[in-house]
């Protein structure tokens, strides 16, 4: 029985973690949130092995709940729904009805939205279960006293040994809440995630566990979370990034009140650049990669979005600001006043470099940018 | 161990609803002709093998059960169309690598049940493109194109042969030439070597081919054409065979060819969880049959393995307990058998089971001679034949009648045993009791009850005593005796005694009204009842 947590800062190998922490000898089950996450585990496990062990099985969240909890338990499903004569199709990505809806600044109420007791709140009228709504389906039914959530964690404790789940700071709601109550019940599970990089990726950025109420959760307050449930909580092991320079390290730290630590291994300086005609040359340089907030797919130059930088790693990179970060420079620059979700997507965008790290303010940006709008 | 535990058919060939629960080691398929063995057979090759998969629909016609189909022509309509489900229900070894693909609680009814392994096939009429069929189905007519199969496992989970639960292999003896041995071989070499080996071999041979033709170094065709060699025609595992000492398995004799490929399929080298075999007893002689199931009996622990049969011989040697028994609405399995009545079977193989196990109603005889004039005399009481009632006669050869009938006790057949009282009050006692048990109306032993009308001859003779002058001919002055008792006073029957199976011909031959003695008549009243 073993139940981990590990905490790491960005660039400490995370995924390289999870890759070393597999028996080849055993059934592994890893996870991930995005399909993003998964190119770079199989790439990680070929690297570290040559081939993908036979025994391991890789799966994005959504397929896990699809293939293991909803697939083998349809009837048990159906019938808590009483709808024996529905036929499933399959899953789909798109979006159920919501409950609300928005229109001039006022709200109504969506005739179209279905109850959470009713089988069309987690399956489209063609058959096919929404893929956003297959976790809260399964806590509904739990929460109901049926067993479905029990029947289906120890179908999989007969045929793995460990369940690992990368990135784990993805998921919100009733997937995190799915995660925590199967963990109770696997003999093994190993979550590794970087609290600090939560609400980055471009969908699932609200609610539990980073959120109670409207207020954020500090990550004091997360790990002490964490801790009262059954997980030892290891933040020791990857708090040192392997990636990115002391010198970024210490001013990721500085600015960002984040506690990141480099291993030293890696050169690299934070560069200011502050004059057109140098910006135009760096712009215009194909090989450093630009990181702009978003949008970049307007931009002619080589670019990126912060938040699509995640889990990726440069030599180097130059990071294009937004307005809130205009006296990043300054010795009294403050997060204060500016939303958790921008901060941590700085972040991930200034930690993306083995080597030096360019910076720009947007008001210089601003100046030459028209140029490199894409028509 | 990875084997078959159950098979469930609806609506497949012979069976409108069937269902046979399999040994996980050996399990010998007797029945009669037509009653199902082979359909058997078929469905699991249907499920595993996804047979018919890419079949023409009209072999569909083939497929459906009669009765489901005459029930949908009385009543035509969208839901009394013909379907197949065909469920087929595993154990796997937890570990597999593929064994998780197949575990749920898709199967059956559908309800909230305990999960267990295996795979579905279903083939239905499907709605969604058969749309605006009605008035052509509430014709009678089936519309075979419009129809759908399915292959899921009870994960729910679509089933691809590549994920196969378990390695298993057909010997077919009833159907020879190349389909068979192409079969046989694929199957082999798919399950003795994995996939990297198989791909390896695959692509090694493929290279090597068109470098060989490259060597040849023929002349082109013409300055722009040449010939080349097609790789998709010359593809590795179509054209392997199996090779013993440089001859291969198709040019042996046809015997030989199905003893080999058992030998094959047994060796636990070769990784097969299940073998099924269609009537080994094809094309063997006796000693070439005895070694097969030699084979098969060393090694029936390492696999499961399916048998279907019709020779007494294969299933008294491989075990009355692994027998199970296919009739029209069910299989019913002897595994009740007391092991040392089946261990007794084993030795005594020459034996008349299968005839005592298939028939409706049997008369349990000591020897040849009632065996010869029980029908005769059958006819004689009833008017009718014994083969019109549906009745057999088996002739014990010296086993004993109760080593047959403690087979019986998981079954329902009447059975009336015709035996000697061999002058002792023991044996009247021991038929007395028998009768007399409430939980066997079933059963009945029929025996003189005059200690001295000791054996058959005796109540015949006694019975018919001026008939059997004429036909038993006495030469004067012969002496007969029998067991060691001299029988000057009644020659013929001392004669009859001697020659008990000419005697019984030539009763046989007079076509005389016999008087039938009494223990037989009532034999004959009560089993023709």
């Amino acid at each position: 029985m073993d139940k981990q947590i590990n905490l790491a800062v960005a660039g400490a190998g995370k995924t390289y973690f999870i890759c070393h922490s597999i028996n080849l000898g055993e059934r592994n089950l890893i996870l991930a949130f995005t399909h993003e996450n998964i190119h770079n585990i199989r790439k990680e496990l070929l690297i570290a092995y040559g081939c993908i062990p036979t025994k391991t099985t890789i799966l994005t969240f959504d397929a896990f709940v699809y293939r293991f909890f909803v697939c083998p338990y349809e009837p048990t499903i159906k019938t808590f729904f009483k709808c024996d004569t529905f036929l499933i199709k399959g899953i789909t990505t798109s979006s159920p009805p919501p409950n609300i809806i928005k229109k001039g600044g006022r709200c109504f109420h969506n005739p179209y939205y279905i109850n959470k007791d009713c089988f069309g709140h987690y399956v489209d009228q063609f058959g096919y279960y929404y893929c956003s709504r297959l976790s809260e389906m399964i806590m509904f039914m739990d929460a109901k006293k049926n067993k479905i959530l029990k029947r289906a964690t120890n179908r999989l404790n007969l045929f793995f040994d460990k369940v690992l789940i990368d990135e784990f700071q993805d998921f919100r709601e009733f997937d995190f809440e799915l995660i925590i109550s199967i963990s109770y019940i696997l003999n093994n599970i190993l979550l590794v995630g970087d609290y600090y990089q939560h609400s980055v990726s471009a969908i699932n950025n609200s609610g539990k566990p980073f959120k109670a109420g409207k207020t954020d959760v500090t990550y004091a307050d997360f790990v002490k979370e964490l801790k009262k449930l059954h997980f030892k909580i290891d933040d020791t092991s990857l708090n040192k990034s392997r990636r990115c320079s002391d010198n970024v390290c210490s001013f990721v730290k500085e600015k960002l009140g984040i506690n990141i630590e480099s291993d030293g291994k890696n050169n690299g300086n934070v560069l200011w650049i502050e004059d057109e005609e140098k910006l135009i040359s760096y712009l215009d340089n194909r090989s450093l990669l630009k990181l702009v907030f978003r949008d970049s797919e307007r931009f002619s130059f080589n670019s990126m979005n912060w938040s699509y930088s995640k889990g990726d790693t440069f030599n180097e990179v130059c990071v294009i600001l937004t307005d809130n970060f205009e006296s990043l420079d300054k010795d009294d620059f403050s997060v204060d006043g500016i939303p958790i979700s921008t901060v941590n997507k700085l972040y991930v965008a200034l930690t993306r470099t083995k080597g030096n790290l360019y910076l720009v303010k947007n008001s210089l940006f601003r100046k030459v940018s028209e140029q490199y709008f894409r028509k | 161990m990875n084997h078959i535990k159950s098979l469930t058919i609806n609506g497949f060939k012979k069976f409108k609803d069937f269902q046979i629960n399999f040994n996980e080691s050996m399990n010998i398929l007797v029945g009669e002709n037509e009653s199902g063995k082979s359909t058997i057979l078929e469905a699991i090759k249907v499920v595993l093998n996804q047979q018919y998969r890419s079949s023409d629909k009209s072999i569909l016609c083939d497929l459906f059960n009669v009765t489901c189909v005459n029930e949908f022509k009385d009543n035509p309509s969208v839901k009394t169309l013909p379907k197949i489900l065909i469920e087929i229900e595993f154990n796997l070894e937890k570990d597999n690598k593929n064994a998780e693909y197949f575990f749920g609680e898709v199967y059956g009814k559908q309800i909230s049940q305990e999960e267990k392994y295996g795979i579905r096939f279903e083939c239905k009429f499907n709605d969604d493109i058969g749309e605006g069929l009605n008035e052509f189905i509430s014709q009678g007519k089936i519309p075979y194109e419009y129809y759908e199969m399915s292959w899921t496992t009870f994960a729910n989970r679509p089933y691809q042969l590549i994920k196969r639960p378990l390695n298993f292999i057909s010997i077919d003896t009833t159907n020879f030439g190349y389909p068979s041995f192409s079969y046989f071989n694929k199957s082999l070499f798919n399950s003795k070597y994995d996939d990297k080996e198989r791909q390896r071999a695959k692509n090694i041979f493929r290279d090597k081919l068109e470098e060989a033709f490259k060597e040849i170094e023929l002349p082109d065709i013409d300055e722009r054409r040449k010939f080349g060699v097609d790789s998709k025609k010359v593809v590795l595992d179509t054209i392997l065979s199996v090779y013993e000492e440089s001859i291969s398995l198709e040019n042996r004799g046809s015997g030989m060819e199905s003893l080999i490929k058992t030998q094959i399929a047994l060796n636990k080298k070769n990784n097969l969880d299940v073998i099924l075999i269609e009537e080994p007893e094809n094309h063997l002689s006796y000693t070439t049959l005895i070694k097969m199931l030699h084979e098969i009996s060393n090694k029936k622990d390492d696999s499961q393995i399916i048998v279907t049969t019709h020779s007494n011989l294969i299933t008294s040697r491989l075990n009355l307990k692994h027998v199970i028994w296919i009739n029209d609405f069910e299989s019913v399995s002897l595994e009740s058998v007391d092991n040392d009545v089946a261990d007794f079977f084993v030795k005594a193989d020459d034996n008349s089971f299968l005839q005592f196990l298939l028939s409706k109603k049997v008369i349990l005889v000591e020897g040849a001679t009632e065996y010869m004039l029980i029908p005769y005399f059958y006819k004689l009481q009833t008017g009718r034949t014994i083969d019109a009632d549906e009745i057999s006669v088996i002739s014990c050869n010296g086993i004993s009648y109760k080593n047959y009938l403690r087979t019986v006790n998981c079954l329902n057949k009447k059975i009336a045993v015709i035996t000697d009282n061999d002058g002792k009050k023991s044996k009247l006692d021991d038929a007395d009791s028998f009768n007399k048990d409430e939980g066997r109306k079933l059963q009945r032993i029929f025996i003189p009850e005059d200690l001295n009308e000791f054996t058959w001859e005796v109540c015949i003779y006694n019975n018919n005593k001026n008939l059997l002058e004429n036909i038993i001919e006495v030469k004067s002055g012969a002496n007969y005796k029998y067991h060691d008792k001299d029988y000057d006073q009644d020659p013929v029957l001392g004669k009859m005694l001697n020659n008990k199976v000419d005697s019984a011909y030539k009763m046989l031959l007079s076509e005389e009204k016999f008087l039938i003695p009494k223990y037989v008549e009532d034999a004959i009243e009560w089993i023709s009842k």
